[in-house]
């Protein structure tokens, strides 16, 4: 806060009393995906310093969860990572199932794996058009949803819910896909694999986007690193870092795959590197695909819900709300769309947490936003921020 | 006098209705088209295929509370908005869009023609300034900047079919691949020079990839924030009215106006005559009763041509906007002043070396501007 006589004497050397601007972006604004604001002190459009006040979309959903059955708790945090709602319902599970000590199939494994990218997919298909929201590109959006839409309807078919599916629960997935499930996802694969070859039309060989993302936002590694950035974000800044390949979790060790890292760091980098994050991702599946096919579908194969003994055993109900977790700690993360995404769950025994504490990317890239954006003009702060795929329901839980 | 006067009224009042309801069937045509490139059905519901959609926004537009901010410049704040429509809507007022169908034809059409598309910015800077509204305000600011920087690039490109043809009226200069003076070696300038008014006026009346006054996703909507009701609805119908007029007179000075290329010896301009027969086409020039008659098919097909010329290159424009990312303020400026700026220097001087020259290859006769004054019979 300066006080009035510094402010005076401020504009006693300026001989046109000019002063800066401070735009308050959001809680509502177009660009924003949902609630948060964006204080952007400026010279003109000058961007000087961007302060992100959060916490508008705040529903305490730790809080809540520490009241909640882990099978509830799946179904709250998939509502704070509502694009890739499966990575919640791995999170919970894979944290049950370390802490009362349950083994899951293989062929489950695979089946994880396959959904878990489905939605990296899903999520970066979005953010995709999105991003040509922010770049003024009108036309990105609907393309990219027309793609997301069939994937969406598998997902559908496999669970029942287009986003928040509750498919992976402890012990291993709820049920078999059903058999035209497969047929469905190798004609959308290969749909989208012609579809994002279009796609760079729109950007990558577009010389006003090519103009207005090329070395804007730099990010430097050490900044990023010392800043918590993880996943595209950080590995786009040239920190070659990748959950999936450097701390395997599932089946990752057994599928091939090349991880994507960028250069400079800026806004063309991010782009990129998800781009093809995306392909990558596809072959994953493809190499899912081939796996499940191998392994038969044993009484179980797919793991079932896990159950405590005396429950029924029918399909009406939530599935482990009867499950006793043994009391301890465990922390698991897995490489969701945005960066490393982390459960940290306190069991005193019982069927729910006693604590749980979600890290989001998100919320580490927010803050990201002062460095990138200082010196450069107002309209590339919503470039930045599109290219940082910032989901605020992460930010706040 | 009196006659006159009514003719006059009565050619302003069909304009007026002609422009309005033409304004409100462009916005269901660019929505209609934008979502053919969007996969998306667009507005169908209104009436057959949607077509009363733009009744029904209409509408809601009048329906819709009047909000004025309270710290607003109460006067400019409801100036604003006529500004922009009325200049856009005199704007159209100039352009003949047939043979014998105009409202005026002036020998000075061209400079009211940039003097009126500058007046227009006023509208968006003054509504702007006015709201006291800081996306608002940044919208006006870049607006004033932008008009004045492709302003000029827009001046330049017109001014090399006014060269060639020597005059400054629009009926002229439609009439430019027809004239004494025209020679094919002028295509390599005319060609180039509309490449060149197409690009500004995009950046003119401010639509993608130049819409940085209004900028949805930077500005909220930038200059018209704070607007709403009808007075919201204002900016649009000037804004889509001055894309027509842009694009109407590209089609007079780039595309030979209203007239169609004469193919072995038959004047496609007169196409309606031919289809109808028309006595005059058929025959030769009539008198009397039948004179009548082969004006009104000759205005009806050159009005016809016309229309559909404009529509092909406002389809352009909707083309561009479903395709192109939008420019950073910056490079605005530079794409401006670096490129379109020397460019229309470079054209222009080509062009006046052309008709100086072209007397000596073998072309049209010495053209001499004459620029007189407007006096009303």
């Amino acid at each position: 806060m300066t006080r009035i006589s510094d402010r005076r004497l401020e504009l006693r050397h300026d001989p046109l009393l000019t002063e800066k601007v401070v735009y308050s972006v959001g809680p509502q604004h177009p660009s924003l995906p949902a609630p948060v604001r964006l204080v952007v002190q400026a010279d003109g459009e000058l961007i000087e310093r961007v302060t992100p006040e959060i916490g508008y979309l705040h529903r305490g959903v730790e809080q809540l969860c520490a009241r909640r059955s882990y099978a509830q708790c799946a179904a709250l945090l998939s509502r704070c990572e509502w694009l890739a709602g499966a990575n919640a319902d791995y999170l919970v599970s894979a944290a049950v199932e370390q802490l009362a000590g349950i083994e899951v199939s293989v062929r489950a494994q695979w089946l994880r794996m396959l959904v878990l990218e489905l939605s990296r997919i899903l999520s970066h298909l979005f953010w995709w058009g999105q991003l040509g929201l922010e770049a003024g590109q009108i036309t990105a959006v609907f393309w990219a949803l027309r793609e997301r839409e069939p994937g969406l309807d598998l997902l559908e078919l496999l669970s029942g819910h287009r986003w928040h599916h509750g498919w992976i629960v402890p012990g291993g997935v709820r049920r078999e896909p059903p058999a035209e499930f497969y047929g469905g996802l190798a004609r959308f694969s290969g749909r989208l694999r012609e579809a994002l070859e279009h796609f760079e039309e729109f950007f990558s060989d577009n010389a006003i986007w090519v103009n207005r993302s090329e070395l804007i936002g730099t990010l430097n590694s050490d900044y990023a690193q010392a800043h918590g950035a993880s996943g595209p974000v950080l590995r786009a800044s040239g920190v070659d870092h990748d959950l999936r390949r450097d701390a395997p979790y599932l089946q990752y060790d057994r599928v091939s795959f090349s991880v994507p890292v960028g250069e400079y760091g800026d806004v063309l980098d991010r782009y990129q590197v998800r781009m093809e994050e995306m392909r990558q991702s596809l072959s994953i599946i493809a190499q899912c695909v081939e796996a499940i096919a191998h392994l038969a579908p044993t009484t179980g194969g797919a793991g079932g819900p896990a159950r405590s003994a005396g429950e029924d055993g029918g399909h009406g109900g939530s599935p482990h709300q009867g499950i006793e977790v043994p009391a301890g700690e465990a922390y698991i993360a897995v490489e969701g769309p945005r960066g490393e995404l982390g459960l940290s769950v306190v069991s005193e025994g019982g069927p729910g947490p006693a604590r749980l504490h979600l890290r989001s990317p998100s919320l580490y890239h927010l803050h990201l936003l002062d460095e990138l954006c200082r010196g450069y003009l107002l309209a590339d702060l919503f470039v930045i921020l599109g290219s940082l795929d910032i989901m605020i329901g992460e930010v706040d839980r | 006098m009196p006659q006159d006067i009514l003719l006059i009224l009565v050619r302003g009042v069909i304009l007026v209705v002609v422009c309005l309801t033409a304004f409100a069937y462009l916005t269901y045509l660019e929505r209609r088209v934008l979502s053919w490139f969007q996969w998306r059905v667009g507005p169908n519901r209104v009436g057959p295929w949607g077509l009363f959609q733009p009744i029904a926004d209409g509408v809601k537009a009048i329906l819709k509370q009047e909000l004025i901010p309270r710290r607003a410049d109460k006067v400019l704040y409801l100036i604003a908005p006529i500004i922009s429509f009325s200049a856009a809507f005199t704007m159209f007022s100039l352009i003949p869009v047939g043979e014998r169908v105009f409202l005026t034809d002036l020998p000075i059409a061209v400079l009211v023609f940039l003097g009126l598309s500058s007046l227009a910015a006023y509208g968006v800077i003054l509504a702007g300034w006015s709201s006291q509204n800081r996306y608002s305000f940044m919208g006006a600011l870049r607006s004033i900047a932008q008009v004045i920087s492709y302003e000029l690039g827009l001046g330049l490109a017109l001014m090399v079919p006014v060269m060639i043809v020597g005059s400054l009226k629009i009926t002229d200069i439609g009439n430019i691949y027809r004239a004494e003076t025209w020679h094919p070696a002028y295509l390599f300038v005319l060609l180039p020079a509309g490449v060149l008014f197409l690009v500004s006026a995009m950046a003119e009346t401010a639509r993608i990839p130049f819409d940085l006054p209004e900028c949805e996703s930077e500005l909220v909507t930038g200059f018209h924030t704070e607007y709403s009701s009808l007075k919201y609805a204002m900016f649009p119908m000037g804004e889509y009215m001055g894309m027509s007029a842009m694009c109407a007179i590209a089609v007079h000075f780039f595309l030979g106006g209203y007239l169609l290329p004469a193919i072995g010896g038959v004047d496609l301009t007169n196409w309606v005559g031919l289809i109808v027969g028309n006595p005059d086409a058929v025959w030769g020039p009539q008198e009397g009763y039948w004179t009548v008659v082969s004006l009104s098919a000759l205005g009806l097909s050159t009005t016809l041509t016309f229309v559909a010329k404009t529509l092909f290159l406002i389809l352009i424009f909707m083309w561009i906007r479903a395709t192109e990312p939008r420019f950073r303020y910056d490079q605005l400026m530079q794409f401006g002043w670096k490129v379109l700026l020397p460019a229309g220097l470079v054209l222009v001087f080509l062009a006046a070396l052309f008709v100086v020259l072209m007397p000596d290859l073998g072309g049209g006769a010495q053209s001499t501007m004459e620029v007189s004054m407007y006096v009303p019979r």
